[in-house]
């Protein structure tokens, strides 16, 4: 048996034949790249100049003392989970809608929904500077004409709500997809029974087709968390040249600190340190999230 | 407990096919109707609308006297067991069993108390803590019907329960479910394409096609008095053989004569007299396979017309041979006794029996010598009584 499976299949030469071309991309474009981050994230390289010298742990401690850098993370943590909430309430929401047998105009409102995905970030950015915009933006024209005064959408303390806000329109249709995919893939007569079984439609969705789209769920929600750890675009078109601190994240600063001409800092030493850090956190979170997870296959 | 009628119920789905039109059912408490018909006659709508799982576009559905047309599947106290079983894959069978009770707030002893007993009465007591991934195909649908008895309803649905099971389990679930009838005594409502389930379990039958009823009536009736040609040919295996020709008088009595002159079967005056209007009048005869007789075995047929026919293939059933036979524009079917000397291709002596024929109207299709209502009232008295009653 063992000698017709070698015969079949080739023995370890032909192996290390088949298996080299992608090894070596492997190498050459994430292996390689990802120890030379971690080295220098222990330098003091500007990312331009010749000059590197070896810090150590040096830029990871400074990080660690950094208030902005906290802050950015706070900011970042802020986004990612009431971001989150909003964007897989209403992604479930609008899931369940569009599942309804006999739910009229489902692929319309399913475009429309999803149309937004297809705008770039800066674009979402632009729309939405022009809807928050304090005198001009339709959001205060209507909250004029009811209570007479406007709201500062981009001061700092709505800032990051702001963001919050435009990221849900933008990115709500994909989530959706992903769930109404899950739901579509139960088995009508699974949720045909417990309606006979007694359940009302939220008990149905909440005992049946929740627990049953856990893998799915899983998918959207590391997806989500690996995205919404690294949101760049949004804040950055949005807030303009200089993030101001109270919209700052970890990649806008890590941005900030690497490439900043306006200012002429230079520390890509220290800004990939804090890419690192961003990774190992975006790392621990969806091992966690696997682990909270458990088992996510179901077998029929 | 309760019974289950429907009134002039239609279902019209958009686009405008009718799937069910104008069904008139009056189904008796602890009665064990099955709804049988081949695919896309509309029977699996006519269960999931009294489920309330399909909106009905016309008429009357009623539960124990409750008009239920508006009323959610879960209000209607009724449970349902599924041809693909619809156990839910992330609980145990414990769970799916309890899933109806807890949903109603049940206490948990009782809850305990009720799922043990179901699955003490359908064998699968150790199998509670096993997810249905690790259940066998039968012991899936024993948790599935595990899971419609511990709720008690009024009303048991079954939608092709035993489609997916092979064929031994199929029997022994077939006898399982009658005797599980027997021991609930409540209302049963089973949907099925196989006409042998229907004949086995139903008290009444049902027989639908293009979304019409054809016929209620017991399994003996339904083979013994079809009410139109469709019902003759659904109902029985080998299907009833037709044969077009006309009537001719002869004298006060008539005889059936086959298209080409060589079939020829008399007529017995009580049919006769029921056929005397369609004298010289195209008509259809209809004979079962197991009413065609060899020479020796046909001695015994009073009421016998000889045909000669040419044997054309013969399958061997073991007990029993099915012979497929040619005579003329003619080709019918016969189930002959297995040691009857039967060869291909050569003619062979038939005896008819004329006492056992139908005749059916060429167009329409009604059975002509059809002596029981479309429509047959259920036999109250044989209907299982509850216990204590």
């Amino acid at each position: 048996m063992a000698s017709t499976r070698s015969n079949l299949i080739g023995g370890p030469g032909t192996l290390a034949v088949l298996l080299s071309p992608a090894l070596v991309l492997f190498t050459l474009f994430l292996v390689w790249p990802a120890l030379n981050a971690l080295l220098v994230s222990m330098s003091s390289w500007t990312g331009f100049s010749p000059e590197s010298k070896f810090t150590g742990l040096e830029n990871y401690a400074n990080l660690a003392g950094d208030a902005r850098f906290w802050k950015s993370l706070k900011n970042t943590f802020y986004f990612v989970i009431v971001g989150g909430i909003g964007h897989f309430f209403f992604a479930f929401l609008f899931a369940v809608a569009l599942h309804r047998p006999g739910f009229k105009g489902k692929k319309v409102f399913q475009t429309m929904i999803f149309f937004p995905s297809f705008v770039s970030a800066v674009g979402v950015a632009i729309l939405w500077a022009r809807l928050y915009d304090y005198n001009d933006g339709l959001l205060n024209r209507v909250l004029r004409i009811f209570s007479g005064q406007g709201v500062n959408w981009l001061a700092s303390e709505n800032a990051m709500d702001a963001i919050v806000i435009a990221s849900i329109w933008a990115g709500v249709g994909g989530q959706m997809v992903l769930l109404l995919a899950g739901m579509k893939r139960i088995p009508s007569d699974i949720l045909e029974a417990a309606r006979i079984d007694g359940a009302s439609e939220w008990q149905v969705f909440r005992h049946v087709t929740l627990p049953m789209m856990k893998d799915v769920t899983y998918v959207a929600l590391s997806l989500w968390l690996i995205g919404s750890m690294q949101v760049f675009g949004l804040v950055q078109a949005l807030a303009g040249p200089g993030v101001p601190v109270d919209m700052e994240t970890v990649s806008t600063y890590q941005y900030a600190i690497s490439f900043n001409a306006r200012d002429n800092i230079y520390m890509m030493g220290r800004g990939t340190a804090m890419a690192v850090a961003l990774v190992l956190c975006i790392v621990l979170m969806v091992g966690a999230l696997r682990l909270a997870f458990g088992k996510r296959e179901l077998e029929y | 407990m309760a019974d289950v009628v429907l009134k002039d119920v239609e279902k019209v789905y958009a686009g405008g096919v009718k799937a069910v039109r104008g069904a008139h059912l009056q189904i008796a408490d602890r009665e064990f109707v099955v709804l049988v018909g081949p695919s896309g006659c509309g029977k699996s709508t006519t269960l999931r609308m009294i489920a309330g799982l399909e909106e009905i576009s016309a008429g009357t559905i009623a539960i124990g006297g409750r008009v239920v047309n508006d009323v959610a599947p879960k209000d209607r106290d009724i449970a349902m067991v599924f041809q693909n079983y619809a156990l839910y894959p992330h609980m145990t069978c414990f769970e799916n069993m309890a899933f109806g009770l807890k949903l109603r707030h049940f206490p948990k002893e009782e809850i305990r108390k009720r799922v043990a007993d179901a699955a003490q009465i359908l064998g699968i007591s150790e199998l509670l803590e096993r997810k249905p991934k690790a259940l066998s195909g039968g012991q899936r649908q024993r948790v599935a019907v595990g899971r419609a008895i511990v709720r008690k309803p009024d009303v048991f649905l079954f939608d092709e329960p035993l489609s997916n099971l092979d064929a031994k389990l199929r029997v022994e679930m077939r006898v399982e479910l009658h005797k599980l009838h027997e021991r609930l005594a409540t209302t049963m409502i089973y949907v099925t394409h196989d006409q042998i389930e229907a004949m086995t379990l139903g008290d009444r039958i049902v027989i639908m096609d293009q979304g019409e009823i054809q016929q209620v009536a017991s399994p003996l009736s339904l083979y013994d008095e079809p009410y139109n040609r469709f019902v003759a040919s659904f109902i029985g295996t080998p299907a009833m053989n037709f044969l077009d020709g006309v009537l001719e008088a002869k004298g006060d009595a008539l005889e059936f004569v086959g298209d080409g002159g060589e079939v020829r079967v008399p007529i017995g005056a009580e049919m006769a007299k029921k056929l005397s209007d369609h004298a010289g009048k195209p008509i259809v005869l209809g004979i079962r396979p197991e009413h065609i007789h060899d020479e020796a075995s046909g001695a015994a047929v009073k009421a016998a017309a000889k045909v000669t026919a040419k044997v054309e293939v013969v399958e061997s059933l073991g007990d029993q041979k099915v012979v497929y036979f040619a005579q003329g524009a003619h080709t019918f079917i016969g189930k002959l006794d297995a040691h009857v000397p039967v060869e291909s291709g050569r003619p062979m002596c038939l005896i008819f029996d004329a006492n056992k024929v139908h005749f059916f109207e060429k167009v329409q299709g009604r059975n002509l010598t059809c002596r029981v209502e479309r429509y047959e009232a259920p036999d109250l008295a044989k209907l299982p009584q509850p216990v204590g009653a």
